[in-house]
This record gives structure tokens, C-alpha cells and sequence, in this order.
């Protein structure tokens, strides 16, 4: 059996790169028990922590069904629930509690409508539960102060909207996102004055989001966007145009027509989309006067216009458009041929390139 | 306790599945709480409910699945109750195709469920 002393012996004998070696490895054990016994706190916290999470929100889930069920027929509160309350509020004392406390809430009211869901955002204010989320307005990590103003946009805290205003313009998109969201949860489309001054881009996914929570009100009355139709910001002219379709307003018909003039090819697109939907035919004289330089999408969109707008002083115009590159102006120009004179539509296919063109056809 | 008496309500959200539990119970009726839909398909073979509340996004086993294990596995004619979040159109057009009675979009009022309810069973 080696003893201590002859390994001494022979690490002072070995060269000196061995016994590099063997420092080497016996850093790396130090090292890996130190990492281990690392991980073994961490770990312990970690399940400590998630047991004290599950526990607490067993409470505050408790404690909320109660207060909904024991409130007074009259609307006071009872005095089951000011103990209830009291109960709460001797549980807020740390960060992770108040969290736990604000999940428990917002699960809850998120789900169910009605007088309780008014009870729920009561208990909100009773527990003074806003006055953390404001002070965290003034957080300097932004994705905080996002999380504040989301939780505020939640239970209608109208009195912090000075201070989200200053972030609807933040170059921080997350948190102009949610500044935006904001106002247009709490002050449904009167919150959508921010695109008066926007200046950075309205991605889709922000439309997508703005249309959503707009949708959810009663009052539906959209008020005028033509300035929005005129904004120098592409994105919120876009908006605006989905604006206009989802609440036809069809008010707004001359602004779109002046829009198909744009430089910018997508709203271009958009507005003769929406033109062919409201069938207005002085569209379709516009864009046949600037067909030849349009590239090929603003093309595709106008012949769907003329889907909708066709007259048969049309006809020359679709047999020469019936050997199109682009299969889809091909398809429509022999569709709408077909419909109304099947002696040109014979012709023309006899000459047409794409012969397959005839199987589409017979299908649709 | 009278079998009639007897509810499945299969809610992920705890707070809610709390919340619809205490409300039942006043309403005098026996709720089974399932907290995915794989609980769920257990308790309703095992108690033979008179009625299936459930959720259409549940973990493991959604609710789509439940429905289905009702009307094609034990054949049961269970009146059965889906929730639905908003943007859920389709899946509750599913869950009718499967054999579902009625729906809930969320966020709905829990006094409301009660009748509907007391209207499927009394």
C-alpha cells in the first residue's frame, strides 16, 4: 500500500510537468466539491423557495375565495372580510409574498367577469398593492418597470398614467409596447393618441396586440384617423388601414385612394385591398393607369380589386394581361374572361403559355 | 351523496378551480377537482358524474380528448361543459363536433355556470 510519504517522494522526484499534473488535479477537485456543495445549496434553496411559493399561494388563494363569498348583500364590507384583509396584508411584508399575492389576483381575474371580477380589483387597492407597482416605475432595469406597468394596465390603475406616458416613445420596444397597451386597455381609443406623434415602427405583433384589446369594448365608435392615414410613419399609416377595414369606414375612401400613390409598396397594397372589399371603382381606374410600372405584387392586388369592380370595357384589358408572368393575374384575367366572353376566353387560351393553366380553371 | 349531485371540473388554474369548487359546493353539489385532463378521464370513470366541466387547454390531456373519451370510449351521454379563452373559436367548434352541450367563453361569471348548470341537471 502506497503511503503518504513515498507519494511525496515520488511527486518530488517526478519532472516538473507531472507534478503540474498533479496540482492541476488537485485544484480541480477542490474545485468540483466546492461547485458541488454549490449546487447542493442552490438546490435547497431552490426547493425551499418553491415550497414557500406553493405555500404561500395556497394561502392567498384561500384568503381570495373567502373574501369573494363573504362579502354583505348591501355591498359593505364585512367584517369577515376586514379581517380577511388585515389576514393579507400581515402576509405582504416581503417582495416575494406581494408577487405571489398579485399572480393570485390576476389569475383569478383574468378568468371571470362580473361583480367579482369588481371585487377583486377592490381587494387591489384595499391591499395598497399599486403603491409597489408605481414604485417601480422608477426602476432602472426596464423589463421591471414592464412588469409594473403591466400589472397596473391589469387592474386599472388610472393615476400612474403621467409617469407611463413618459415610456411610449422609450427605445426600449418591450416597454413602449407595454406603455401603448396601457392606454389603450384603460382609455380604450381615446389611448391611441400616442400614433399622433409615433415615431418609431408599429411592428405587426404591436397591431395585432392594440386590435385585440380594442375589440374588447362596448363602445366600438373609432374616431378619425385620417391623420393617421397622412402620417410620415409607414407603420402607422398600416395601423391606420387596419383600423379603417376592421370599423369600415368608408368616410375615409378618398384618403385610401390618395394612399395609392405611397411610395411605400405594402400600404399600397393594403389600401387597394381594402378598396376591392368596399367595391370602389374609382380605384381601379387610378391603378389601370399605373399598372405598367407597379411591380408584381401591387398588380396581383389590383386584379383581386377587379374581381370585385369588373365591366365588360374591361375585356381588352384582360386578354392582354392573360399571358402574365405571375400565374396568379394569369388565373384571374382568364377566371373573369371566362365569366363574361368565352369567345375571347377560347382564343386566348388557344395561345395561352402555361397550358396547364386549363386544369386550374376547370377546378375553380 | 346522490350521484346526480356529482361534478368533474377539470381547471388548470388553481385559483379559479378554487374559487368554481367553493361556489358549487353552496350550490349543494359534490365537485371532483381534476387538475389536467388525464385526472379527469380518471375520475369520471371512476364516479360516473352527472355532469363534466372542463377546461379546453389543460396540460397532458386537453379537454378535446376528455370529450372524446365520454362519447367514444365509456359512451356516455354526460352533459358536458367546455370554458374556452377568447381566440379558442375553432376548438370549441371541435368540442361541439365531439359531442360537447355548451360552452363558456373566458372570462365568464361564475353565477352564470351555476344556471347553466342547474339547467343541464337540476
Amino acid at each position: 500500500m502506497i503511503n503518504f510519504q513515498d507519494f511525496i517522494n515520488y511527486y518530488e522526484q517526478s519532472p516538473l510537468i507531472i507534478q503540474l499534473v498533479w496540482i492541476g488535479i488537485v485544484v480541480m477537485f477542490f474545485l468540483v466539491l466546492i461547485v458541488i456543495s454549490d449546487l447542493f445549496f442552490l438546490r435547497r434553496n431552490i426547493r425551499k423557495n418553491e415550497a414557500h411559493i406553493k405555500k404561500i399561494q395556497q394561502k392567498f388563494e384561500t384568503y381570495l375565495v373567502d373574501y369573494l363569498y363573504s362579502g354583505n348583500p348591501n355591498d359593505e364590507m364585512s367584517v369577515e372580510q376586514q379581517h380577511i384583509i388585515a389576514e393579507i396584508h400581515s402576509l405582504l411584508t416581503t417582495k416575494l409574498n406581494r408577487k405571489q399575492c398579485v399572480i393570485s389576483l390576476e389569475k383569478l381575474k383574468n378568468e371571470i367577469s362580473g361583480e367579482m371580477a369588481l371585487a377583486i380589483q377592490q381587494l387591489y387597492f384595499q391591499l395598497n398593492l399599486k403603491q409597489y407597482a408605481i414604485a417601480n416605475l422608477k426602476s432602472r432595469n426596464w423589463y421591471i418597470i414592464a412588469k409594473a406597468i403591466k400589472e397596473l394596465s391589469n387592474f386599472n390603475v388610472t393615476e400612474a398614467q403621467n409617469t407611463i406616458a413618459l415610456f411610449l416613445h422609450h427605445k426600449k420596444k418591450e416597454l413602449a409596447k407595454e406603455a401603448r397597451l396601457y392606454f389603450v386597455k384603460l382609455f380604450n381609443f381615446e389611448g391611441l393618441d400616442f400614433l399622433n406623434t409615433l415615431t418609431t415602427t408599429l411592428t405587426e405583433w404591436d397591431q395585432i396586440q392594440l386590435l385585440s384589446e380594442l375589440q374588447n369594448f362596448d363602445n366600438q365608435q373609432l374616431p378619425d384617423c385620417t391623420a393617421w392615414l397622412q402620417s410620415t410613419n409607414d407603420s402607422v399609416v398600416l395601423f391606420a388601414l387596419k383600423l379603417s377595414s376592421i370599423y369600415n369606414q368608408f368616410q375615409l375612401k378618398d384618403e385610401i385612394l390618395k394612399l395609392l400613390y405611397h411610395p411605400n409598396n405594402n400600404i399600397r397594397v393594403n389600401g387597394i385591398i381594402i378598396l376591392s372589399d368596399w367595391q370602389v371603382t374609382e380605384a381601379k381606374h387610378i391603378l389601370k393607369e399605373m399598372y405598367k410600372t407597379e411591380l408584381t405584387e401591387v398588380q396581383e392586388a389590383f386584379f383581386e380589386l377587379l374581381e370585385n369592380t369588373f365591366e365588360p370595357s374591361d375585356i381588352p384589358f384582360l386578354i392582354e394581361n392573360s399571358n402574365h408572368s405571375s400565374f396568379n393575374i394569369q388565373f384571374t384575367a382568364l377566371k373573369l374572361l371566362r365569366a363574361v366572353d368565352v369567345n375571347s376566353f377560347q382564343t386566348v387560351l388557344q395561345t395561352a403559355e402555361n397550358k396547364r393553366i386549363t386544369e386550374f380553371l376547370n377546378k375553380s | 351523496m346522490d350521484k346526480n349531485r356529482k361534478i368533474v371540473l377539470a381547471e388548470d388554474n388553481s385559483t379559479l378551480s378554487l374559487l368554481l369548487k367553493f361556489k358549487l359546493q353552496k350550490e349543494g353539489y359534490e365537485p371532483l377537482m381534476a387538475v389536467d385532463g388525464k385526472e379527469a378521464m380518471k375520475l369520471i370513470e371512476e364516479h360516473e358524474p352527472a355532469l363534466i366541466l372542463t377546461d379546453i387547454m389543460m396540460p397532458f390531456i386537453s379537454g378535446l380528448e376528455v370529450i372524446s373519451f365520454v362519447r367514444n370510449q365509456l359512451n356516455k351521454n354526460t352533459p358536458i361543459v367546455v370554458f374556452s379563452a377568447a381566440g379558442q373559436e375553432d376548438m370549441v367548434l371541435k368540442a361541439f363536433n365531439l359531442g360537447a352541450n355548451d360552452f363558456m367563453g373566458k372570462p365568464f361569471s361564475p353565477n352564470e355556470l351555476v344556471i347553466r348548470v342547474k339547467k343541464l341537471i337540476g
